[in-house]
């Protein structure tokens, strides 16, 4: 083998990847990580309002996304101001920024988990096949946001 | 009649197990990935990638099964081709599926989708995926640098094109690591951008490894003169050949080209001489390596 052809991954540029990696890990160990690219969590937590949508539903649904919200906006810092509508409405408005956080009964193959992301059923386990069941929808893409989200559900049904 | 020389035994052994050892850990590789995926179109292009890398392992052990295979009346010159073409296809499904994927990450960065990657629930924790995402890019790299490394030697001493692009294939497997756990981490901070442009890059890695596969193949299938393993050139070997070859034969013009690993050599516009050529003794390389010359025929 001639010099020219030395191998292109030689142990240096091991190391060189290593402390690459390294200091990617140490940036990320960061508080604010993951981020929202659009800020979201940021917002609720600066302007003290959550922006809230509920999808219209039977009595004793209704009242359990109510409570969630409020348990939300105040695990948040801030005030929930609620939306009530349909849910093609308020998904929409969720995509374009308008609300924070929309509480529907969601199947978790919907169609809609294309477009916004979808949490994990607010109450008990996933249910037996591809029932609808409540869940919070958040705008795709706002990691930190589900994160919060998510950990407060948790700590909900513990 | 036709088996393998005796000298690459051990070496041909060598690869084979190194083979299944790679279809093995890239399977584990493929499964690892495929648990933590979520919508990261980063991590998608990466497990296809991890998925297709199963490709040159396959046609590997496919044609050194057809390799030791006697010719018979339907195959009289036997089934040192077959690894070009199965070569040719696999390259194939390189290009085109590297093609789709970097077209489906474009289109994803040119629409502005924001990737979802959302908590999971580890040991009662909610735990970000991204994590788990740069854990699992970060340990399908280490397999194929290994296993890379390893083969690279012995694709070189079997004169081996499969053997020799699947190590390089490997052996670049980091950079794919590493682009993914980019795109995952830029998406962490908050570069929604991010994920779709690791996409696109591992995605340009996998057409850029067919479109290599795909020339050595076509040149090896057109009867091209042999080449070099690493690069479009003729092999030197083979050119020291031809050179040899003329001087011995200045009547007639000498052609080369390339089954497999062996070189199969044709005066053309000379009569064969009377006393049959020893093979051996016209390669005017090692004499270890004469294996290479397989056959010599005159055409008047």
């Amino acid at each position: 083998m001639t010099a020219t052809q030395q191998p292109r991954f030689g142990l240096s540029a091991a190391v060189d990847v290593a402390v690459l990696l390294a200091v990617l890990i140490c940036l990320a160990a960061c508080d604010g990580f993951p981020a929202d690219p659009e800020a979201t969590t940021e917002r609720v937590t600066h302007s003290g309002t959550l922006r809230s949508g509920i999808v219209a539903a039977p009595g004793s649904e209704e009242s359990l996304a109510r409570g969630f919200v409020e348990k939300l906006a105040a695990a948040a810092g801030a005030e929930a101001k609620v939306k009530r509508g349909s849910a093609e409405l308020l998904l929409k408005d969720l995509e374009q920024g308008g609300l924070d956080v929309v509480i529907g009964a969601f199947a978790k193959e919907s169609p809609w988990r294309k477009r916004v992301a979808l949490s994990p059923p607010l109450k008990a386990q996933e249910p037996p096949g591809d029932l609808p069941v409540l869940r919070a929808a958040v705008r795709s893409g706002e990691n930190r946001w589900l994160l919060f989200v998510a950990r407060h559900l948790a700590q909900g049904r513990e | 009649m036709k088996s393998v020389p005796s000298q690459l035994e051990s070496d041909l052994r060598r690869a084979v197990r190194l083979e299944w050892w790679t279809i093995a850990w890239q399977l584990s590789i493929v499964g690892l990935l495929a648990l933590v995926l979520g919508s990261s179109q980063a991590m998608k292009t990466a497990w296809i990638e991890d998925l297709l890398g199963l490709v040159p392992a396959f046609v590997f052990l496919t044609a050194i099964h057809f390799e030791r295979k006697t010719p018979n009346a339907k195959f009289p010159f036997g089934y040192d081709r077959v690894n070009s073409l199965a070569f040719l296809v696999s390259a194939s499904t390189l290009v085109i599926m590297g093609g789709y994927l970097l077209f489906d990450s474009a289109g994803k960065l040119l629409a502005g989708e924001h990737p979802t990657l959302g908590p999971v629930t580890l040991l009662g924790q909610q735990v970000w995926i991204g994590w788990l995402m740069a854990a699992a890019l970060a340990y399908s790299v280490v397999p194929p640098l290994i296993l890379g490394r390893k083969k690279l030697p012995i694709a070189r001493r079997l004169s081996d094109k499969v053997l020799h692009t699947d190590a390089l294939m490997q052996k670049a497997d980091w950079m794919t690591g590493l682009a993914g756990v980019c795109g995952v981490f830029g998406v962490g901070f908050g570069f929604w951008w991010a994920d779709s442009a690791a996409a696109m890059v591992i995605a340009f890695d996998i057409v850029r490894d067919g479109l290599r596969s795909l020339r050595i193949a076509t040149a090896e299938l057109t009867d091209g003169a042999p080449r070099a393993l690493d690069s479009d050139e003729i092999a030197e070997d083979a050119a020291t050949l031809r050179d040899a070859l003329a001087r011995r034969y200045p009547e007639g013009e000498v052609r080369l080209r390339e089954t497999g690993r062996y070189i199969r050599a044709d005066i053309h516009g000379a009569t064969a001489p009377p006393a049959e050529p020893d093979l051996a003794a016209l390669w005017p390389g090692d004499p270890e390596r004469a294996w290479r010359f397989e056959s010599l025929s005159f055409t008047p």
